[in-house]
């Protein structure tokens, strides 16, 4: 659970990342140009800015050389993607550089890899287990459960999708990074060991023609 | 070889056939005519010789000729002191040797022959001790009959010639070794506007457009010279040109690829949103008007596109008479239904312009929709005509939020936008005033744009005028 300024100033996009961060459980604000971002960055304390270059007023890299000193995490966010311009915003300081247009699971990805790298990744709490991303391991009670590398990536987009019905092939799609087979009976097996281990059998629910829910809490 | 070479070898080579046939000729006449004369001199002394043996044979009456009369003869005529470089023998009748004061070097063998040759003929003879004209004449008598035989030394003459023919060798060499160091000056000196040319084309074929020879003169390589510098400056011109238009068209590639890219980033990620699971209503209907928008921005920014790509094509357009009135119709018919601002048209009655009316119409709507967006004051667009020697002049004047002066050089360039944010929620697509700009240079005008911030904006162009 991190907080996230995005300086972005097309709508449509701020907009994007703002719903994509929070469905992965992340708290976020918008500036629509690097004067209202700076007057942000002053008042509050995030964990990470994820910044559009091409910007009314203040150009993003401008805000970088403004921001760095400060210590706050940047990725850089925009359609720039010529060499030239991602050796500037790496070398300006910024801790990754994503080329739009992008996917939101790959943003979620490269977010939380920041994050996890600065240590600003904390743990995410749900029916009392605790889940912590960057060490990837799960307690249940303060007990550790011994979970495969599937069976995480599964928990995970089911605890960060809380409340939402998924696709099955989406699903399978997202934790094999593969396109689903017609039987995906190997989904159904990773989700029935999963209610088993964590004791979840109500909460993960099967939705008549979707795929699966993890309930709300 | 250098052409400087050839030349100086080519003009030697040619000198040097003349002068040495000039010099053979003269030689040649030279030693023909002295030997001429020698032949002529030495004959007339073997005749005068012949004479005498002749005379000697008449004394001796009718006394039958002997070899004693002739040797005595022989004998008397060398008490006489003979003479150097003239010798003679006689023979008898039958060509019988009865005397001889000729050297060694004339051989029995050679007197034959003389003989052989007979009256009124020269034999030459050349041998190591020298070259011998021979002359051999009967003598005929009642007493009897001799050969005279008379050897004059002509070597005189050849070496006379020789040595002519070998000063002139010798003249003609130093003369030639200096000629070939002037020729080769000389022609270098020529061939240098040559090499100059030369050296220009390698260099401007390696990159330097900028290279000139501006050679001085009026002869045929001072013009070649001033023709080659006619067609670099062409030749720099056409790539300067292309340079611009491939510049011109990268920057467009690249402003396009980057205007593709965030509609296509909240399409595909609203997308990608909505296809993961079942969204909450509200949050869904968000994503399906994103989509929605993004979409109809892509479709205008197409539209325009095709446009704009048609006329860069278009190299003139087929221009016919417009009323004004007629266009102000038109303008009025597409206005949408209920729309704010109110159209102000001024001095449109009565002129008419060579247009193409449908471009001219684009160019005068989107003008208008920029002074509309630009949100005048006093809600009114000005639309004002004015005819001035031969062309008219439109302007699209509004009293909205004007262009920042530092903006207004780059408002032109395809999918510049002063304010993007606001550029997007009006469905601008940056791309309006590039269109209009290229619509009026094809009609022969130029988009000229005047504005002050917070004041307004007017923009100008001009048509000509149909005539009536």
């Amino acid at each position: 659970m991190a907080n996230i300024l995005i300086v972005d100033d097309e709508a449509a996009i701020a907009d994007l990342i703002q719903l994509t961060l929070a469905q992965a459980g992340h708290k976020s604000e918008t500036a629509a140009s690097g004067s209202a971002a700076a007057d942000k960055l002053e008042k509050e304390q995030y964990d990470l800015v994820l910044l559009d270059v091409m910007l009314p007023g203040i150009s993003g890299f401008e805000l970088m050389e403004y921001l760095a000193p400060a210590g706050t995490p940047v990725i850089f966010l925009t359609a720039k993607g010529k060499l030239a311009d991602r050796v500037r915003g790496l070398r300006l300081g910024a801790d990754d550089y994503i080329v739009k247009p992008f996917e939101p699971m790959e943003l979620i990805a490269r977010v939380e890899a920041v994050l996890r790298r600065t240590g600003r990744l904390g743990t995410v709490r749900v029916f009392g287990l605790e889940l912590d991303p960057a060490g990837r391991t799960v307690k249940r009670e303060g007990e550790p459960v011994a979970l495969t590398p599937r069976e995480f990536d599964l928990l995970l987009l089911l605890v960060r999708n809380r409340g939402l019905a998924l696709y099955r092939d989406v699903i399978y799609e997202r934790v094999w990074g593969d396109i689903a087979e017609d039987d995906t009976r190997t989904l159904d097996l990773h989700i029935q060991r999963l209610r088993k281990k964590l004791g979840l059998q109500k909460q993960i629910r099967t939705v008549y023609k979707i795929g699966y829910m993890l309930e709300a809490e | 070889m250098k052409f400087s070479h050839k030349l100086a070898l080519a003009m030697l080579a040619l000198l040097a056939v003349v002068l040495n046939a000039g010099a053979a000729w003269l030689v040649r006449s030279s030693f023909d005519s002295q030997l001429a004369a020698a032949q002529r001199q030495n004959e007339a002394h073997h005749q005068r010789d012949a004479y005498g043996v002749k005379l000697a044979l008449m004394e001796a009456g009718a006394a039958p000729c002997d070899a004693g009369l002739l040797k005595e003869y022989g004998q008397r005529l060398q008490s006489y002191g003979g003479t150097g470089g003239e010798w003679m023998a006689l023979y008898n009748g039958s060509g019988f040797p009865v005397w001889s004061s000729l050297p060694q070097a004339v051989t029995a063998n050679h007197q034959r022959a003389a003989l052989t040759a007979g009256d009124a003929a020269v034999t030459y003879l050349d041998t190591d001790d020298g070259i011998f004209q021979l002359y051999a004449t009967k003598v005929e008598q009642a007493a009897g009959s001799a050969w005279v035989l008379n050897a004059y030394d002509v070597t005189g003459l050849f070496e006379a010639r020789d040595a002519l023919l070998w000063g002139f060798a010798r003249v003609e060499g130093a003369a030639f070794a200096a000629l070939v160091a002037l020729a080769l000056a000389m022609s270098r000196m020529l061939t240098r506007p040559v090499a100059r040319l030369e050296e220009a084309a390698r260099r401007i074929a390696a990159g330097a457009y900028d290279e000139r020879t501006a050679l001085a003169g009026e002869d045929e390589l001072a013009a070649l010279s001033r023709s080659f510098d006619r067609m670099a400056q062409a030749v720099q011109q056409k790539v300067e040109q292309l340079d611009l238009s491939v510049r011109q068209r990268d920057d467009f590639v690249a402003a396009f690829t980057h205007e593709l890219k965030t509609p296509i980033t909240s399409m595909m990620g609203y997308a990608s949103l909505l296809r993961s699971g079942e969204l909450p209503p509200e949050q869904r209907k968000k994503a399906a008007d994103y989509i929605y928008h993004e979409t109809k921005r892509l479709e205008a920014l197409s539209q325009k596109l095709m446009v704009f790509m048609g006329l860069e094509h278009t190299g003139t357009l087929e221009l016919e008479p417009l009323e004004l009135k007629a266009l102000e119709a038109r303008l009025r018919r597409i206005r949408p239904p209920g729309a704010e601002t109110e159209l102000v048209f001024e001095g449109f009655e009565g002129l008419a312009v060579m247009a193409q009316p449908d471009l001219l119409l684009a160019l005068v709507q989107n003008l208008v929709s920029n002074a509309e967006k630009a949100g005048p004051a006093d809600g009114r667009v000005t639309l004002t005509a004015g005819a001035k020697e031969g062309r008219v002049a439109l302007a699209v004047k509004d009293k909205g939020r004007g262009i920042p002066a530092e903006e207004l050089a780059r408002v032109t360039e395809p999918f510049y936008m002063v304010d993007r944010s606001r550029a997007r929620a009006q469905n601008g697509s940056g791309f309006g005033l590039a269109l209009c700009a290229r619509i009026a240079r094809l009609h022969g005008g130029e988009l000229a744009i005047e504005s002050e911030a917070g004041k307004g904006t007017t923009v100008r162009f001009t048509l000509k005028e149909a005539g009536r």
